[in-house]
């Protein structure tokens, strides 16, 4: 994905523990997303309804298991 | 939505007191309602058997009773297969208390979600529910939130849960007051959410659909992007970094001298005053020298530890630490460790003691013992004192060339605590380091409540922990150092007759005879304090383990120097001025110039030669010469393994590497 673009989160290719935290944090399938940033670490953006969201830093090695399809 | 529906119960509890678990995301701002209503009236406690901790504190509200609140480690899920979810779950349960508390659930579950971000937190609120506690939510931040256009229906949401919800921000106070009377009066709620984990996660989205008000919008948050950008990028993040890191340090080492300078004082004073009010002998000198100077010794150092706390407690209130993990993630990953390790590496550089403490933040469990494991090579404020003393005798009028030294022991301790960790991570502790993921928190101007309250916890924590440890060191050594007391030395004893018969035979009007006496007297001293320090137990030792140190350089007299100083790095500059001076004191450009001409036994070979200089700087860079840093290291690490492998590696490399320094010197001469 390219910084700036929204997408939704479609599944994750993660180890259990990766996913578990992941999924505690927010990010888990279905959730809305913008690319703040790509790379050297990815930021992410989760957006939910009425304008609320939270950014996480992901290292590479965790950005490239997650699918995101278009919005 | 997937809802079982009850009747809402009240729980009987005591008469007018309530034990509150305060539950939470992290970065939801839980300590800073916790510091706002306890101020204080705090306590940090263990969990027995592990290294996490909760804060308890005490609310009294007249007209709500006495309120006892268990500020717990902060969680995403506490089903989580991490130590600080067991923990919360334990406690909910009642099966686990902080080391002092009854072991029972709490009466209330207070759960804290944050504003900005409401659907997140319900997760963790929906699991809370499922425990059949009383329950109060609290929305916090909900002036930042208000900020950004976020609302939700609080009364709906309130509905919806079967509970009471406040929004509140615990940083203006706004709503804290009811938040009090609804953690008073709490009740089982009467709605339980799914128990399954995809169950649970739509039930929360739902629950947010409902309460969620407003539009959706998608513009960008521009000034968060552009700071996260420069904040995390490869050279610019790099940059700014290095000085916040730089301002932080200055600050510290800048402001801490006053205070220190001012609880050195006192505990001169108070030694002095111990020396006046009681008689010579043995209850003096172990009050003097063994209790005021080990506790001086020791509060020395927490203004610095202190301000250390301060300053990254604000750093980390505004948001920019998260980012600078990331940073340091790219520098730290090549080695076997990850972002999570560079605030216990940086904090180190204080005192290894709140460094190590601090590796409880690191998620792995290798990642967290190899920080452990490499954090005391970072340059302490207690190896201070040596590099200052061992730089000004080899750059006597250079100052430049001795910052350069300087440095370059900072930078030494770095690479040798990098190259260790990454041996480590290749052989004890091989695998990779887990990728980070990691929560940014919004941007915000620091609390400096809540950073002056987070100081004083664990500015007594330090105090506590390291405090009775070091203490008891200092007697110990006191006693190895000063006992057997011995007779003078015959040439002492002569000296002293002379200097009395010179008094005797002195004129009314005469003043050189006096002068004379005066100076016979002092070398009389000198020569006795030698004497008494080479014949002491410490003396014996060092004379034992001399050849031990020979291959280094080290005499008889640095070998006690680095013997006494096992137990705190800075003892070596104090015995070494009372060796080979006489005097404590080594503040003064006469004993800086006294020890650098300092000779050996046979009266001819100075003691700080140039190769041995180098020697002993590179092995006080290197070596573990700090008890109560490998106490910690047993309890933090869970086993006493650790720190004896922390023991015999750094005293190992430390070793070795004085030897090659001080033998290569000699091959080239340089003496």
């Amino acid at each position: 994905m390219e910084q700036g673009q929204i997408g939704v989160i479609t599944r994750t290719l993660l180890q259990e523990q990766d996913a578990a935290l992941l999924r505690a944090m927010g990010l888990r399938p279905n959730t809305k997303i913008r690319v703040c940033q790509t790379g050297g670490p990815w930021i992410i953006e989760m957006r939910r309804s009425g304008g609320a969201c939270s950014r996480i830093g992901l290292a590479d090695a965790i950005a490239a298991h997650i699918h995101v399809g278009p919005f | 939505m997937t809802t079982e529906v009850g009747q809402s119960e009240a729980r009987p509890r005591t008469a007018d007191s309530a034990r509150v678990a305060l539950l939470g995301n992290p970065n939801t701002g839980k300590s800073t309602l916790f510091n706002r209503l306890c101020g204080a009236r705090q306590k940090t406690s263990n969990f027995p058997g592990t290294t996490q901790e909760a804060r308890v504190g005490l609310v009294r509200a007249d007209d709500h009773g006495a309120i006892e609140l268990i500020d717990l480690p902060g969680v995403y899920s506490i089903e989580l297969d991490m130590t600080e979810a067991a923990l919360c779950r334990g406690m909910i349960s009642g099966e686990i208390a902080p080391r002092g508390e009854r072991l029972a659930p709490p009466d209330v579950i207070c759960v804290m979600i944050d504003a900005t971000d409401l659907g997140r937190g319900l997760v963790l609120v929906g699991e809370a529910l499922r425990r059949r506690l009383p329950t109060v939510v609290a929305i916090n931040m909900v002036d930042l939130a208000r900020r950004r256009g976020v609302h939700a229906d609080e009364g709906r949401l309130a509905d919806i849960l079967g509970c009471a919800v406040v929004v509140c921000s615990a940083r203006t106070g706004e709503g804290v007051d009811r938040l009090l009377s609804e953690m008073a009066r709490a009740s089982i709620p009467n709605r339980t959410p799914p128990g399954d984990a995809s169950g649970l996660e739509r039930w929360a989205d739902e629950v947010f659909a409902e309460v969620a008000l407003g539009d959706d919008r998608d513009e960008a948050r521009t000034i968060t992007d552009r700071l996260d950008k420069a904040f995390t990028h490869p050279v610019a993040g790099v940059g700014a970094f290095a000085f916040v890191m730089a301002l932080m340090f200055y600050v510290i080492f800048k402001l801490a001298t006053y205070p220190m300078d001012l609880v050195d004082g006192l505990f001169a004073s108070l030694a002095d005053g111990v020396r006046r009010v009681l008689p010579e002998g043995i209850l003096a000198d172990l009050l003097a020298g063994g209790v005021v100077g080990g506790v001086g010794a020791t509060v020395i150092f927490v203004p610095q530890i202190c301000l250390l706390f301060f300053m990254i407690s604000l750093l980390e209130d505004t948001g920019y630490l998260a980012r600078a993990a990331f940073v340091m993630d790219r520098v730290l990953r090549p080695f076997g460790l990850s972002g999570h390790s560079f605030v216990p590496l940086l904090s180190s550089h204080a005192c290894a003691l709140p460094g190590i403490m601090s590796a409880r933040a690191v998620p792995d469990r290798k990642d967290r013992l190899a920080t452990i494991l490499v954090a005391p090579f970072m340059t302490c404020s207690a190896r201070i004192p040596v590099y200052v003393l061992l730089t000004t005798i080899l750059f006597r009028g250079r100052p430049a060339m001795g910052a350069i030294a300087f440095v370059g022991c900072y930078a030494l301790g770095i690479i040798a605590a990098l190259g260790s960790a990454a041996l480590a991570r290749r052989t004890l502790l091989q695998g990779k380091s887990r990728p980070m993921a990691l929560e940014l928190p919004s941007y915000k101007v620091p609390s400096l409540s809540t950073a002056l309250l987070t100081t004083l916890d664990r500015g007594l924590v330090f105090l506590k922990k390291a405090g009775s440890t070091i203490l008891a060191i200092s007697i110990v050594l006191w006693w190895l150092s000063t006992y057997p007391i011995v007779e003078p030395p015959p040439v002492a004893t002569d000296l002293r007759a002379r200097a009395a018969a010179l008094v005797a035979t002195a004129g009314d009007d005469s003043t050189d005879p006096l002068y004379e006496s005066e100076m016979l007297l002092a070398e009389a001293g000198l020569l006795e304090a030698i004497h008494a320090t080479r014949m002491s137990f410490a003396g014996r030792l060092g004379r034992g383990i001399e050849p031990v140190f020979r291959p280094l350089g080290f005499d008889w007299q640095l070998s006690v120097g680095v013997l006494s100083s096992f137990a705190a790095r800075e003892v070596f500059v104090s015995t070494m001025a009372v060796m080979l001076t006489g005097e404590e004191d080594t503040e003064t450009e006469g004993i800086l110039d006294r020890l650098a001409r300092a000779t050996r036994e046979d009266g001819v070979t100075p003691v700080f030669t140039v190769a041995v200089s180098w020697a002993l700087l590179v092995y006080y860079v290197l070596a573990m010469q700090c008890l109560p840093t490998l106490a910690v290291t047993a309890k933090e690490s869970g086993s006493v393994k650790w720190a004896v492998l922390q023991l015999v590696w750094m005293c190992t490399v430390a070793y070795l590497a004085a030897m090659i320094v001080y033998q290569s010197l000699l091959l080239f001469g340089v003496r």
